[in-house]
């Protein structure tokens, strides 16, 4: 069965199909997870909540993107409600992957895009880890990397004008 | 023998619903057979511990239920699925199956939602696990009593007519259901219907009257309306019962006519030669 | 996809071994590619555990108001759950409990020179009664049956129903008693103490008939003695209430003596 598949069962009600998708995703969404913050006992919970979610939410997924992307939305933001020590729910409407860097960034390989990327410093390498391999909006970076929001911006349009110069 | 019933009476008013029944069950399925109204609920209810018999004694794993510890003993290893289980509609699958979990004296929470979990597997609810009962089909209803008389591996199960109301497709997957949970248990399940004695019971004790009027094999139970099944043209006056087949001809149980074919007899002619048998005063069959 | 993970790769990003551009490039193509994502490294018993943290927050139904009150006042949680089911903790039979003794409280007042708050002193002890009556019993519970045959001890599980409903209906009762304008030399006593002599028969009684019908018996009984005794003298006086106390004492001794009749029917 296909993801999207899964998730139909799971808005109907059977836990059965919500188990197949996490022996699927759980893994690697840890696996990414672990790369974000260094706190296993919050990740692990952030991973419960995250399919908790996704048992109340099935129904909402309307086929926009992978469903690994839609779970990784989810994770990430569980993973940073956890870390700021609230519990309530945020966001839990995905937001949608700005698919044009998205694609560029996975279909070229890390070769070229190394070197596009190594230009980067620290601080704006971390804006584009936000913004778009994360898919987080403005505001959620911003709250993450306790940064205002206008910073978020203006750093945003410097790395794709750096990155962009290095790939032309 | 893992249970043993001995000369148990017992009577609602002046109606002795059991009326001397003695018997034993080892593992294995054993199918108690009899028309409504023979006892059958009545001495279910007595092996599950739930019902005292005037008379009598009963052994269960050699524990007498007379005996309140011994009793409660007994019911640790008991499984029990009543004629009319009942349920709280409002419950969960899940839930259900908790309390009753609850009540069987799982007390350590994570063992016990492992334990639901498992059960539920077993009778193929796991994905009905967030239904509420209510909105669950009369099939998948009996499949959760099914469940609950699972919770904590009992060596005895005592099914009251699990296969009752089911229509036939069901009734096949619930037999099967039950013959893959029969291995290494006592079952004990009544019914009234013979193709159920005969699907799956390596036994079959036939009530009727509150009395047991066989006990052995299903094979054997056939065996007793041999000579007494026959082909007839015409409706058969000396008939028993009768069932008219498809092609005209009539299936006839009873004393046979002379000159007439004999046919196979199955279970349920014997069943049939039995409890007529019973009724007109004649002598009861031997084991 | 033009271009897949290969395992050792895989595995250094896990150990952390990637440095940032790569790892960045190696998650968004993950994102899309299903294939690689499965050479994550897994270890089966840990995600089980987790599984298993997921399906109770998903399965295990919330508990009710009730129930976490129990809980917190440290009853274990399984004894909450059962308790907390008597049809007797419901909401309804709580609402009920008010409205009836909204009208006892509101009839006490309505004539206090004529005795009217002994109204009051009639219906609170009847309340509790009614409680158990819905505590236990295939009349009131559908899983009766399956009660009965389990392991656990019907007598204690009544024991722990009936303090529940005692505690909630006298609890109520005690809500009201301020407005009922009775006497100074008549206290609580004379309503709690019949309370309990009431309860502890009806629940004697339970060992032999169904429940509801041994409320039916005690509801009858009481209304039998007190309603005549109202005109012949005060029914509520110190030696009624010691009256009480005798009931209470030998009907609470019968309860316990037959407490292995409560989960088997025909028990001699």
């Amino acid at each position: 069965m296909t993801d999207a598949e899964l998730l139909v069962d799971i808005a109907a009600g059977q836990i059965g199909a919500l188990r197949d998708l996490y022996d699927r995703h759980a893994p690697w969404l840890a696996a990414r997870l672990r790369h974000r913050s260094s706190d296993r006992s919050l990740i692990e919970e952030a991973l419960q909540d995250t399919f908790v979610v996704v048992w109340r939410t099935a129904g909402r997924y309307r086929g926009e993107g992978d469903v690994a992307a839609w779970l990784w939305g989810i994770a990430i933001r569980k993973l940073i409600d956890r870390v700021r020590g609230s519990r309530t729910p945020r966001l839990e409407r995905p937001s949608v992957m700005e698919s044009a860097e998205e694609a560029v960034l996975a279909g070229i390989g890390y070769g070229e895009l190394g070197k596009a990327m190594a230009r980067l410093s620290p601080e704006l390498m971390a804006v584009v880890q936000a913004r778009i391999l994360d898919g987080l909006s403005t505001r959620e970076a911003a709250s993450l990397l306790r940064i205002p929001t206008g910073t978020v911006k203006t750093r945003l349009m410097r790395a794709k004008q750096i990155m962009r110069e290095q790939l032309t | 023998m893992q249970v043993s019933v001995t000369d148990v009476h017992k009577k609602y008013g002046s109606r002795a619903a059991l009326d001397g029944v003695s018997f034993e069950l080892g593992r294995g399925i054993t199918g108690l057979l009899g028309p409504n109204g023979a006892g059958k609920t009545t001495l279910l209810r007595c092996l599950a511990t739930v019902l005292a018999p005037d008379r009598g004694r009963l052994e269960i794993f050699g524990l007498d239920p007379d005996r309140p510890s011994e009793r409660t003993e007994i019911r640790r290893r008991l499984g029990y699925l009543p004629q009319e289980p009942g349920f709280y509609r409002n419950f969960t699958c899940f839930d259900f199956i908790d309390y009753l979990a609850i009540l069987k004296e799982h007390v350590d929470r994570s063992d016990r939602h492992n334990e639901v979990r498992r059960v539920l597997a077993l009778t193929g609810l796991t994905d009905r696990s967030t239904t509420k009962i209510r909105k669950l089909s009369g099939g998948m209803r009996r499949r959760l009593a099914l469940a609950q008389s699972l919770l904590g591996s009992p060596g005895l199960l005592v099914l009251d007519e699990p296969t009752a109301g089911l229509d036939p497709e069901l009734r096949f997957r619930f037999r099967e259901l039950i013959t893959e949970l029969s291995a290494d248990r006592v079952v004990f399940l009544s019914t009234h219907q013979t193709e159920d004695v005969a699907a799956i019971c390596d036994r079959v004790i036939v009530l009727d009257s509150g009395r047991a009027r066989y006990d052995g094999t299903p094979s054997g139970l056939a065996e007793l309306a041999r000579g007494n099944v026959w082909l007839s043209n015409d409706r058969p006056a000396s008939a028993r019962i009768y069932w008219r087949m498809a092609n005209g001809q009539y299936r006839a149980v009873g004393k046979p006519p002379p000159n007439v074919d004999m046919l196979e007899p199955t279970i349920e002619d014997g069943y049939v030669m039995l409890v007529g048998a019973a009724g007109l005063g004649e002598e009861p069959a031997a084991a | 996809m033009t271009w897949h993970i290969d395992q050792p790769t895989m595995n250094r990003y896990e150990e952390g071994g990637l440095d940032r551009v790569a790892a960045s490039s190696l998650e968004a193509h993950t994102n899309q590619c299903g294939q690689c994502r499965s050479l994550v490294s897994v270890d089966p018993g840990i995600f089980e555990l987790q599984w298993l943290k997921i399906a109770d927050r998903i399965e295990v139904g919330r508990r009710g108001l009730i129930e976490r009150a129990l809980e917190r006042s440290g009853v274990p949680d399984h004894i909450a759950r059962v308790v907390a089911l008597s049809p007797a903790l419901r909401a309804s039979f709580v609402l009920a409990v008010l409205l009836v003794l909204v009208f006892a409280a509101a009839a006490s007042t309505s004539n206090p020179g004529a005795g009217s708050y002994r109204i009051f002193l009639i219906v609170a002890p009847l309340l509790p009664v009614a409680g158990v009556a819905m505590a236990f019993g295939k009349l009131v519970d559908p899983a009766h049956e399956l009660t009965l045959a389990s392991p656990i001890d019907a007598f204690r599980l009544l024991l722990w129903r009936a303090a529940a409903v005692l505690t909630v209906s006298l609890g109520a009762a005690f809500l009201f008693w301020p407005v009922v304008p009775a006497p100074s030399t008549v206290g609580f006593a004379a309503w709690v103490i019949p309370a309990f002599a009431l309860t502890l028969t009806t629940l004697a009684l339970s060992s032999r008939f169904e429940p509801s019908v041994g409320s039916g018996i005690v509801t009858a009984g009481w209304l039998l003695v007190i309603l005549p005794a109202l005109d012949s003298g005060n029914p509520f006086g110190a030696y009624a209430q010691a009256l009480s106390l005798g009931l209470a004492f030998v009907a609470g001794v019968l309860f316990v003596l037959r407490r292995d009749h409560f989960n088997r029917k025909g028990q001699s």
